[in-house]
């Protein structure tokens, strides 16, 4: 079966001459949840703009990148950006318009869907967030957690294969984590989460990949990858505290 | 500076249908108001009633009515400089500040009454072009933000025992505005990329 990401031989430098990626290869699986983690500066973020072909400006004539099959290549930039949804860092970035309907039919608009489906899309796209209710709602009068559940209802509503998470807990309160890692779960779609939070990569994740300078140094089951201290240190990363002390009732995240 | 809470907002004028409507009737009395004679007599008293009637009815906070009539002052005032030259252009200055003013309170109460996306709508609908519509939705989403970052950088700077001093006033200021800028061209490019990244061609 053709796997959902496929990365062979990529390598990126910045036009400043700054080698951000060296040789990087893998691949996931369809529905499958990988883990990218690594020290602040190692390339992760520039690898994720990469699978989305935000990266290179102008894609070279040999594909390093292939999305369900199809190289990520100049001329096939806008199937790739339908079949990769990109959650970014900052939702400021990503919540453009000033309401939150218009915000999640964005992108779908784009993909030529108008009328009574892109209303049902946005209806259904919020309530796969947890947001029935919130389409008249003003952008800028959303809480964070808020805002980044809108801009998940955004990349969903674009029905993507491959959900690209950069930092996606980064500025979230406990509830607001808890509640966007019970979303993450449920859905369907193969995942790649590039995060520092390394507790949501072990119940996240299947499989972990580790880049430092770059070079991707590990890769494996989350658990042996991260229980594995000393590669942890390392990379500027460390053992997550659940693998030193199990919780006695279990997983510590209940349902949102 | 954010823009009002249109959910509590613009009492009994907010359940008032049509955004176009309330857009076309300001279009008009703005025009009406343009075209009043040179010098004032009691045909002010129209638009005047009118913008009364409609803050009476529309209940606006005092806060948003005098901040926007006074961010437009500085406009207002300027054509008043020409009058200082020409004393036979006094009593135009009068006119003009007159219908100035009414055309800004016109305004104000309009996006008192309505939220800045229904009149973006409205644009949209009357094929106004792409790109400034475009610009207007962004500038609109991304000022509230822009503010409160400048708001940020002042406490941070406040924070490490500033004092303000005249000179030092002034090139802080300038410090503030170019990182300012500077963090707004790196988030226009986030912003853009985002939008790429959803298909934006």
């Amino acid at each position: 079966m053709t796997p959902a990401v496929e990365v062979r031989d990529l390598s990126y430098r910045y036009p400043r001459g700054r080698v951000a990626l060296e040789g990087v290869g893998f691949s996931v699986a369809r529905g499958e949840s990988v883990a990218l983690l690594g020290p602040n500066g190692a390339g992760k973020s520039t690898l994720l703009l990469h699978l989305n072909g935000l990266l290179p400006e102008h894609p070279p004539r040999e594909p390093s990148i292939w999305i369900d099959g199809l190289p990520v290549a100049h001329g096939s930039l806008h199937q790739i950006r339908q079949k990769v949804g990109f959650l970014f860092q900052d939702p400021e970035d990503q919540l453009i318009s000033a309401t939150v309907f218009e915000d999640v039919a964005f992108g779908p608009s784009q993909l030529g869907v108008t009328g009574p489906a892109l209303d049902a899309l946005v209806t259904r796209s919020l309530a796969a967030v947890g947001l029935h209710g919130f389409a008249s709602r003003e952008s800028h009068h959303l809480s964070q957690g808020e805002k980044r559940r809108v801009c998940l209802a955004g990349v969903l509503a674009c029905e993507p294969l491959v959900l690209v998470l950069d930092e996606p807990t980064s500025d979230l309160d406990p509830r607001g984590r808890r509640q966007l890692k019970a979303l993450l779960r449920n859905l369907p779609v193969a995942k790649i989460i590039a995060t520092h939070d390394l507790e949501l990569a072990l119940d996240l994740c299947s499989r972990v990949l580790v880049l430092d300078e770059g070079r991707l140094v590990a890769e494996g089951p989350a658990v042996s990858v991260l229980s594995d201290e000393t590669l942890m240190l390392a990379h500027g990363l460390e053992k997550p505290h659940s693998l030193f002390h199990r919780h006695p009732h279990g997983p510590v995240d209940g349902p949102a | 500076m954010l823009p009002p809470r249109h959910e509590t907002a613009g009492g009994p004028a907010r359940a008032f249908p049509s955004p176009g409507i309330k857009l076309a009737a300001v279009l008009v009395l703005v025009g009406f108001t343009a075209l009043l004679p040179r010098q004032v007599n009691w045909c002010y008293l129209v638009p005047a009633s009118l913008v009364l009637g409609a803050a009476l009815w529309s209940r606006p906070s005092l806060r948003h009515l005098v901040g926007r009539l006074l961010a437009a002052e500085f406009f207002i005032l300027g054509t008043g400089l020409l009058a200082l030259f020409s004393p036979a252009s006094r009593p135009l200055f009068l006119a003009v500040f007159l219908k100035s003013n009414l055309c800004a309170a016109a305004m104000a109460l309009l996006t008192w009454t309505t939220p800045f996306h229904e009149l973006l709508g409205v644009l949209r609908r009357l094929r106004l072009p792409g790109v400034m519509l475009s610009t207007l939705a962004l500038m609109i989403r991304y000022l509230p933000l822009l503010a409160g970052e400048a708001h940020r950088m002042q406490r941070a700077r406040a924070s490490r025992t500033f004092r303000p001093r005249r000179r030092i006033v002034w090139a802080s200021l300038a410090e503030i505005i170019g990182r300012l800028f500077l963090r707004s061209a790196n988030r226009a490019e986030r912003i853009y990329l985002a939008m790429c990244a959803r298909g934006w061609r």
